[in-house]
């Protein structure tokens, strides 16, 4: 466990400076976020304004605050592609991290700190000018803030353990780009990236409720604005821990039997 | 001398299709990507219009028109001009740009037309057919007038886009890794899905001169719902002539400076 961690560490440092060498490519990495970001938020503060000046229990200064936390959330909780992983097993480049005596899942995980924790010098001046140009409105509740980072840290591994074991599946095809985007496309709209949850009509709502993908984005996102009660964050943590669970379970399953089957490819 | 090049581009093409026909299964997998990104186009649509009647004077089969042209013009874009510019980035990171340097064909033809993704067309299909379908839907009144001003503003902004990348590449001359900038362009490209008169005016403008999402998809779009005014048609004709030159006089410059990669 020790040596687990001490290794992530490392990982992480080594991806730090990695990422800094690579700054131009990140920036732009960051603005692709942020296009995307903006581009909802002009549409959505549009249509409140259209439509005297809140929809689905957003004012036109919440809607801009909703996207502009959104780039955060949304930088916290990604950046790990599932054609990286492809790539490595079309290319071999997974046989050297099969060898090494940690699980790859960790490995991973330590690179995705190191660049997160990097692109923070940018996104923070990002954020703090898009909220002088665009005028936020939300509410800092101290114990909303306070159980952020466990509801971000929490949604950040759901998402990767459940794309690690949709990648695992490239060890049987490498084809795993189709599955890929079909889960893109569901999560756009159940996860509360293309607008808040609360914008939805009903039936769309409820499949959201069923699928995993907003205790990854919309619930901390919420958090840090201080829309949610108690209550619905307690519900909020449940449901997190609950779907990390069993996804976690279905990796440990999957891993084993995904390992024998895999084929190296290359030397 | 013309004909001469349209054969030649016609070999190019020929050739390429032929190498992509061979995989045939990528047919599926783009058409499969193809209508995601489609139905998303449209969930979103719908996402809105349950909220509104218009978007900033947009009904939502005018929108579903800029959906249909962002949809044609991003196919055009990955299945011709993508290809051949990512092409002359890995040419001059690896030498091989040398090898088209020393054929006796303009060097600007020879590197914009080599290259031709086939299966990307999809993409152009899809947008044909949506546009066609909002068209009849809005009982616009497009008669021959309208079809040929819409084509040639598209075609104006297709060769502005392709202006752009081009100087883009030709910056590789100097700066070998500029992949950046063509992700930059296509992040910037996304803001084209709405119309741009709704963003506030210097991502406008943004959008107009810098990346130019305004002529390639706005623009158009506005052509087929009655919305384009004749200063817009004018600027489009003179800023797409204008890039055109200046890309050529840059692309030219770039190569009298470069000195080969394997050399």
């Amino acid at each position: 466990m020790l040596r687990t961690l001490k290794i992530l560490l490392a990982e992480t440092k080594i991806s730090m400076m990695a990422s800094f060498q690579y700054r131009v490519q990140e920036g732009m990495a960051l603005l692709g976020l942020l296009v995307e970001s903006l581009v909802y938020l002009v549409v959505w503060t549009t249509i409140a304004r259209a439509q005297g000046g809140s929809v689905g229990g957003y004012t036109e200064g919440e809607f801009a605050g909703y996207f502009i936390a959104w780039t955060f959330v949304r930088h916290m909780t990604t950046g790990w592609s599932p054609w990286w992983m492809e790539m490595r097993i079309r290319r071999g480049e997974f046989n050297t991290l099969l060898l090494r005596p940690i699980h790859p899942y960790f490995v991973d995980m330590g690179r995705m700190m190191g660049m997160k924790s990097i692109a923070m010098f940018t996104l923070v001046p990002t954020i703090f000018l898009l909220s002088l140009i665009f005028r936020p409105e939300f509410a800092l509740i101290p114990w909303s803030l306070l159980t952020l980072l466990p509801a971000l840290v929490l949604a950040f591994l759901l998402r990767y353990t459940l794309m690690y074991a949709l990648a695992v599946t490239a060890f049987w095809t490498t084809r795993v780009t189709a599955l890929f985007e079909l889960w893109f496309a569901v999560e756009f709209f159940t996860s509360g990236r293309v607008a808040p949850l609360s914008v939805l009509p009903e039936w769309a709502l409820n499949i959201a409720n069923v699928l995993p993908f907003q205790w990854m984005f919309a619930f901390p996102l919420e958090l840090l604005l201080g829309r949610l009660s108690p209550q619905e964050a307690l519900h909020g943590f449940l449901m997190q821990a609950l779907w990390l669970t069993g996804t976690a379970i279905v990796v440990r399953l999957v891993w084993r039997s995904a390992v024998k089957q895999y084929a190296a490819v290359g030397g | 001398m013309m004909l001469r090049y349209l054969r030649l581009i016609w070999t190019f093409t020929r050739l390429s299709a032929l190498n992509e026909l061979q995989y045939r299964a990528n047919f599926f997998m783009q058409f499969f990507s193809s209508l995601l990104t489609l139905a998303n186009g449209l969930i979103g649509l719908a996402l809105v219009f349950y909220h509104t009647e218009s978007l900033a004077g947009w009904e939502p089969m005018e929108l579903l028109v800029v959906v249909g042209v962002y949809t044609l013009i991003g196919g055009l874009i990955r299945a011709i001009i993508q290809p051949n510019m990512w092409r002359i980035l890995d040419g001059v990171h690896e030498g091989t740009l040398d090898f088209t340097l020393t054929k006796p064909e303009d060097s600007q033809l020879l590197v914009s037309m080599a290259n031709f993704e086939l299966w990307k067309l999809v993409d152009v299909i899809i947008g044909i057919l949506v546009l066609v379908y909002a068209v009849l839907k809005i009982e616009a009144r497009v008669g021959i007038e309208e079809a040929v001003i819409f084509t040639l503003v598209l075609l104006c902004g297709g060769l502005m886009v392709y202006s752009l990348w081009l100087a883009i590449a030709t910056t590789s001359f100097w700066v070998v890794r500029i992949w950046s900038l063509f992700d930059f362009f296509e992040n910037m490209y996304q803001a084209g899905r709405w119309p741009v008169g709704i963003y506030p005016s210097w991502l406008r403008m943004i959008l107009t001169f810098l990346v130019p999402v305004a002529f390639a998809v706005t623009a158009p779009a506005e052509a087929l719902t009655a919305r384009l005014n004749t200063q817009m048609l004018l600027l489009a004709l003179v800023v797409a002539a204008l890039s055109l030159v200046a890309s050529r006089m840059f692309w030219k410059f770039g190569l009298r400076n470069y000195t080969g990669a394997s050399a």
